[in-house]
C-alpha cells in the first residue's frame, strides 16, 4: 500500500503546492513544531516533494552566486552631478556641497557691496525706453562643465551620455548663463525668499540677452529652444574672447546662498539707496536712467563690459 | 580591510584627526560616520566617497527589483534623496549609513513598482528561448567553476532568468529575496531595512522563495514568457 502511494506521488499534485511554503519554512528553520510531523509524514510519501525540499535547500547558496549587475562607468559621476545641483537648488534642505572650503569666503565682503548695488541699480532705470524683464533671477543659476548641454526643457542639463541630471532640482539653467567652467558646478547667485523681483524695466540702449528666454521659460508652454550642441562649443568662444556678461551674471558672481542670506542687512542699505535714487530720477528725468545702463557707458554706473554687445533683439 | 584603511585615511584627511579620534573606529561604519558628518557640513568630497562606495550596491538592489531600464535613474534619485535627508540622519544604536541608504533604495524601488501600477515586465530573452533541460532549479543554478564561453553564456542567461523570475514577484517578495539571498545581508539588517521584525522577514522570505521557485519552474518548462 505504501509502495503504491510512493509510486503515485512521483509527480507533484495540486495538493503538494500547499506544502511549498511549509517546506521553505522548514529550510529556514521556522516551521512550527506542530506542523513538522505533518510535513514529515507527507515527505515520507511524496518523492516529488522530497526533491523540492532538496532543491529548496540549495537555492539560497546558488542565488548568492548570481553576479551582481554592474552599473555603467559614469553612474557615480552622474549621481554626484545630480547631488551637486540638488544642493545648489535647495540650500535650506540640502547641505551645500563645496569643493574646496572657503572658496567663497574671500569674495564675501566684496560681493556684499556688489550685490546691493547691482540688485537695486536696475530699479533706478524704470523710465527708460526698452522693457527688460530678466534683470533679476529668482532661481539659482549654475555653471556647468563644458561637456554638458542645456536641454530644450528649461532647467534640465544633459550630460555627455545623454542623461538629464536635473529631475529634482528647482534650479533653472539657461543657455545664456550656463557656460564652460573648469571648476565643478558652483552656485552663482541666490535670491532670498520673499524678496520681490524687479518689475519690468525700461532702459535705453542695449537689452540684456537673457530677457526673452526668461519670459518663455516662465510660462512653461513655450520652452526656450536651447542650443543642442555642447555648451562648450558655443561657449568656448566666450572663453577665448569672452563677451561681457549680463548684469545678472555679474551681480551673482562669487555669491552663494549662505552669503546671500548674510547680505540681508545690506538689502536694507540698498532700500535707502533706492529711495534716494528715485528722488534723483524725479528731479533729473529719465535720462539719468538711460545713462546709467549703457546709453553712454562712459558716464554710466555700470561698466560697458557688463552689457551684452549683441543683445539688441530685433523685436525691440 | 585595505579599502577600509584607505577610506579611513581619506576621512582623516577630510575631517582632521582630532574629530576622528573621537570616533571609536572598528570598521566601515565608523568611516561612514566620519564621512556622513563631513557631508552634513557641506563637504562634497566626503559625500562623493559615500557615492563611490555604495552606488554599485544600491544599483544592484534597484536593478534586481525594478529592472535595468530605470535602475540608473532610480539610483541617482536615491542618492539625491539621501542627500536631502542627510541632515536628519543620526547614528543611533545599530543604525548604520548603509542600512539607512538601503532602506531609501528599497522604498524607492517599491514606490516605483507601485507607481507602475503593475508588476514590471522585464524585457528580453524568454525562458522558452533558454531551452533548458528538464533538470531542477538546483541543477540549473548549480555553481560551476568552469570559465568556458558556454558556461559564461549560460551564467549570463541564468542571471537574466533569475531577474526575470524576480520580476514576477510582488514588490515585498522581490525586496526580501534581493536583500537576503542575492545581496547576502543578514536577517537582522534586512529587517531594519524593511522595517519589520526578523521573524516577519523569515516568513516573508519563505513565501517569496516558494513563489520564486514556482515562477522559475514555469519558466523552465516554457509555460511563461518573460521578456528581459
Amino acid at each position: 500500500m505504501a509502495r503504491q502511494e510512493v509510486a503515485k506521488s512521483k509527480h507533484r499534485s495540486e495538493g503538494c503546492l500547499r506544502y511549498e511554503p511549509l517546506l521553505q519554512r522548514l529550510v529556514l528553520g521556522i516551521l512550527p513544531k506542530r506542523k513538522r510531523s505533518f510535513v514529515a509524514a507527507h515527505l515520507s510519501k511524496c518523492k516529488a516533494c522530497r526533491e523540492y525540499l532538496r532543491q529548496a535547500k540549495r537555492l539560497p547558496a546558488v542565488l548568492a552566486r548570481i553576479p551582481a549587475p554592474v552599473p555603467s562607468a559614469d553612474l557615480a559621476d552622474q549621481i554626484k552631478g545630480a547631488c551637486l545641483v540638488a544642493s545648489l537648488a535647495s540650500p535650506r534642505e540640502v547641505p551645500i556641497l563645496a569643493w574646496g572650503r572657503g572658496a567663497y569666503a574671500g569674495a564675501a565682503a566684496a560681493a556684499l557691496l556688489l550685490f546691493t548695488a547691482l540688485s537695486y541699480l536696475p530699479i533706478a532705470a524704470r523710465t527708460a525706453h526698452h522693457q527688460l524683464s530678466a534683470v533679476m533671477y529668482r532661481e539659482p543659476v549654475v555653471v556647468v562643465p563644458a561637456s554638458w548641454e542645456v536641454g530644450t526643457n528649461p532647467g534640465r542639463l544633459v550630460q555627455p551620455a545623454g542623461r538629464s541630471v536635473l529631475p529634482h532640482s528647482r534650479a533653472v539653467v539657461r543657455p545664456g548663463i550656463a557656460r564652460a567652467a573648469a571648476a565643478p558646478v558652483q552656485r552663482r547667485w541666490y535670491t532670498p525668499p520673499g524678496r520681490p523681483t524687479a518689475p519690468p524695466l525700461q532702459v535705453s540702449g542695449r537689452i540684456l540677452q537673457t530677457a526673452p528666454q526668461r519670459q518663455e521659460t516662465r510660462r512653461g508652454d513655450t520652452p526656450a529652444r536651447a542650443p543642442r550642441g555642447p555648451v562648450g562649443s558655443g561657449l568656448a568662444a566666450q572663453e577665448t574672447s569672452p563677451p561681457p556678461p549680463s548684469i545678472a551674471e555679474t551681480s551673482v558672481d562669487g555669491i552663494n546662498g549662505r552669503v546671500a542670506h548674510g547680505v540681508a542687512a545690506g538689502v536694507l542699505a540698498g532700500a535707502l539707496i533706492e529711495h534716494y535714487l528715485a528722488d534723483a530720477i524725479a528731479r533729473r528725468g529719465t535720462d539719468l536712467a538711460a545713462a546709467s545702463l549703457g546709453a553712454s557707458p562712459e558716464a554710466a554706473d555700470v561698466p560697458a563690459s557688463r552689457v551684452s554687445p549683441d543683445a539688441v533683439p530685433a523685436a525691440m | 580591510m585595505a579599502r577600509e584603511d584607505q577610506l579611513l585615511s581619506k576621512a582623516r584627511n577630510l575631517v582632521g584627526s582630532d574629530a576622528l579620534e573621537q570616533v571609536e573606529t572598528e570598521g566601515a561604519d565608523d568611516v561612514d560616520r566620519v564621512l556622513v558628518e563631513a557631508a552634513k557640513l557641506g563637504d562634497g568630497e566626503a559625500y562623493s566617497q559615500l557615492v563611490d562606495q555604495y552606488h554599485a550596491r544600491v544599483y544592484g538592489i534597484i536593478y534586481r527589483m525594478c529592472g535595468a531600464a530605470e535602475a540608473e535613474d532610480i539610483t541617482q534619485d536615491v542618492f539625491v534623496r539621501a542627500l536631502r535627508a542627510l541632515r536628519s540622519f543620526q547614528f543611533q544604536g545599530q543604525a548604520s549609513f548603509r542600512t539607512w541608504l538601503y532602506r531609501i533604495a528599497v522604498n524607492a524601488a517599491i514606490n516605483e513598482l507601485r507607481k507602475r501600477g503593475r508588476r514590471s515586465q522585464v524585457v528580453g530573452s524568454s525562458l522558452e528561448e533558454l531551452q533548458e533541460a528538464e533538470s531542477g532549479i538546483a541543477e540549473r543554478l548549480a555553481p560551476d567553476t568552469s570559465q568556458s564561453p558556454e558556461v559564461l553564456l549560460e551564467r549570463k542567461e541564468l542571471q537574466h532568468a533569475v531577474h526575470a523570475a524576480l520580476s514576477k514577484l510582488t514588490p515585498k517578495h522581490r525586496a526580501v529575496i534581493t536583500l537576503v539571498d542575492l545581496e547576502g545581508l543578514p536577517y537582522e539588517e534586512a529587517a531594519r531595512i524593511l522595517g519589520c521584525p526578523t521573524g516577519t522577514v523569515k516568513s516573508r522570505l519563505a513565501r517569496a522563495r516558494a513563489a520564486f521557485a514556482r515562477v522559475f519552474q514555469r519558466y523552465q518548462q516554457g509555460k511563461m514568457r518573460i521578456q528581459i
